[in-house]
């Protein structure tokens, strides 16, 4: 409810903009396209928040969302000395800090969906570093930068991390333990001790298809999907579908 | 018993998710576990010789058996106390990732003492009103085993190079969704003078403010500030 009314305001003060402050009227666009990426950025949190297992990284909405929060906080900063040193000249009224207000209250529901995205997608590869490690280790060696599971960031934390959790372990007792037990990745002994995300767990999913499509669940059980419902599905069988965008988890 | 210890052990660590703080470290149970896992694993061995000769003349079966049996409740053992181990020392680097998190600089021995006794006279102290819902708020360095303030170490450094590639993002910024980019705060601990992109404004015990959020995010967390 408060997006879209908020979304009404800055529709109107860029109309409004339009013919007073002539000088920034870049930002005005910045504005308008933000309505596309925001939906995207929502899209991408959820599904992220809501997945059991780790979704591919959104290389290029995250770049783009980024770049769009840097710019604005520069006009931000920018408009901030503008208002500043006009304050007294009477040029700008109080419509117009009360616009920057606005835009400084997206900037922070922004980068606050961005904060989330981004955590909820470590803390998911903390949970399941070794299963994640060898995920990643074999065949997205070749294939290219914006279609891998985990950012270049994400790789370097994950690596790093497991190296400071193994060396903590070896410190603290696995050095002073039996050789043949000091292993992190044993699946002998009935057990194996690498923990897998449970894409057995079920999800609510909402089809966004326009078209109707049946996927199929265990055992010769099939299940259609139309536009606008929901359904709740275990995860591995809906996983593909998130991924092309035909679905999305809430 | 066997594996007494690691079921202690493994309470402790289930106990640890609770707190707020991490308690001291147990480093006689671990120590404990590591030598019981050795004795076991001398057992072990001894067996399996044992059992290697049984089998050159199997004489008595039943014996054969019951080595058998031993030999693998022994092993059995090892493995259990190895996990219960990995699982106390997971739970407590679990912790320590958290409150790095958190942005606050953890309490050297020296700060602890007065700060607890402080807590005591004080009727409001700002560490019990937080709400025990097993997130850490402090950490006490004096708490952690050598091994563990070196991963906490570690793990910072990890941290402020993930966080680099996010510039314009307080990563660590609270997960709550935004409401109001400025908010009204009351002072909760003296400190000292605080400079805003607004203006400056003095830390004084029990006097209110209406600030901006992202300005003084980091005051709220460090438990100078509570929103009101």
């Amino acid at each position: 409810m408060s997006t879209t009314n908020i979304d009404d305001i800055i529709e109107d003060f860029a109309e409004q903009n339009r013919h007073t402050v002539k000088r920034f009227k870049s930002s005005d666009k910045a504005i308008s396209s933000n309505v596309n990426i925001y939906d995207e950025l929502v899209k991408a949190m959820l599904n992220e928040r809501m997945a059991p297992d780790l979704l591919p990284y959104q290389h290029k909405l995250i770049n783009e969302v980024l770049t769009k929060l840097s710019n604005q906080q520069q006009y931000l900063s920018d408009s901030h000395e503008y208002g500043d040193t006009n304050a007294s000249s009477g040029i700008v009224d109080g419509d117009f800090k009360l616009q920057l207000m606005i835009i400084e209250t997206e900037i922070e529901r922004l980068s606050y969906m961005l904060r989330l995205y981004l955590r909820s997608r470590l803390s998911k590869i903390d949970k399941y570093t070794i299963h994640y490690i060898s995920e990643t280790s074999k065949p997205e060696e070749g294939s290219q930068e914006d279609t891998s599971l985990v950012s270049k960031q994400e790789m370097e934390y994950m690596h790093q991390h497991f190296k400071i959790l193994t060396q903590l372990y070896n410190n603290s007792f696995l050095k002073k333990m039996p050789h043949f037990l000091t292993y992190l990745d044993d699946t002998s002994g009935g057990q194996s001790m690498i923990s897998k995300p449970p894409v057995n767990n079920h999800v609510f999913v909402k089809s966004v298809s326009k078209k109707p499509f049946v996927i199929s669940l265990d055992e010769d059980e099939d299940l259609e999907l139309t536009e606008n419902g929901i359904y709740v599905v275990k995860y591995k069988f809906i996983k593909p579908y998130v991924e092309l965008g035909d679905v999305v988890l809430i | 018993m066997f594996g007494a210890l690691g079921n202690k052990l493994t309470l402790e660590a289930k106990r640890l998710t609770k707190l707020s703080e991490l308690p001291q470290y147990q480093s006689d149970l671990v120590r404990d576990i590591v030598k019981e896992t050795n004795d076991l694993n001398e057992d072990a061995e001894f067996l399996t010789e044992q059992q290697r000769q049984q089998e050159l003349n199997p004489s008595n079966e039943e014996e054969l058996k019951v080595n058998q049996c031993q030999l693998f409740v022994t092993h059995l053992h090892m493995r259990r106390n190895k996990r219960c181990l990995l699982a106390y020392e997971r739970t407590r680097a679990n912790k320590i990732d958290e409150f790095c998190w958190l942005n606050i600089d953890p309490i050297v021995d020296t700060d602890s003492a007065p700060d607890k006794l402080a807590n005591n006279t004080d009727s409001t102290p700002p560490v019990s009103e937080v709400p025990v819902d097993g997130s850490v708020t402090r950490l006490g360095l004096n708490n952690l085993s050598h091994a563990e303030e070196e991963y906490l170490k570690s793990y910072q450094r990890i941290l402020v190079n993930y966080k680099s590639h996010f510039a314009d993002l307080d990563l660590s910024g609270s997960l709550e969704p935004p409401s109001n980019i400025f908010i009204d705060v009351r002072v909760l601990k003296d400190g000292n003078e605080v400079q805003t992109e607004y203006g400056v404004f003095n830390l004084i015990k029990d006097s209110q403010f209406y600030v901006r959020k992202s300005d003084v995010e980091r005051l709220i967390q460090q438990g100078y500030l509570e929103e009101i």
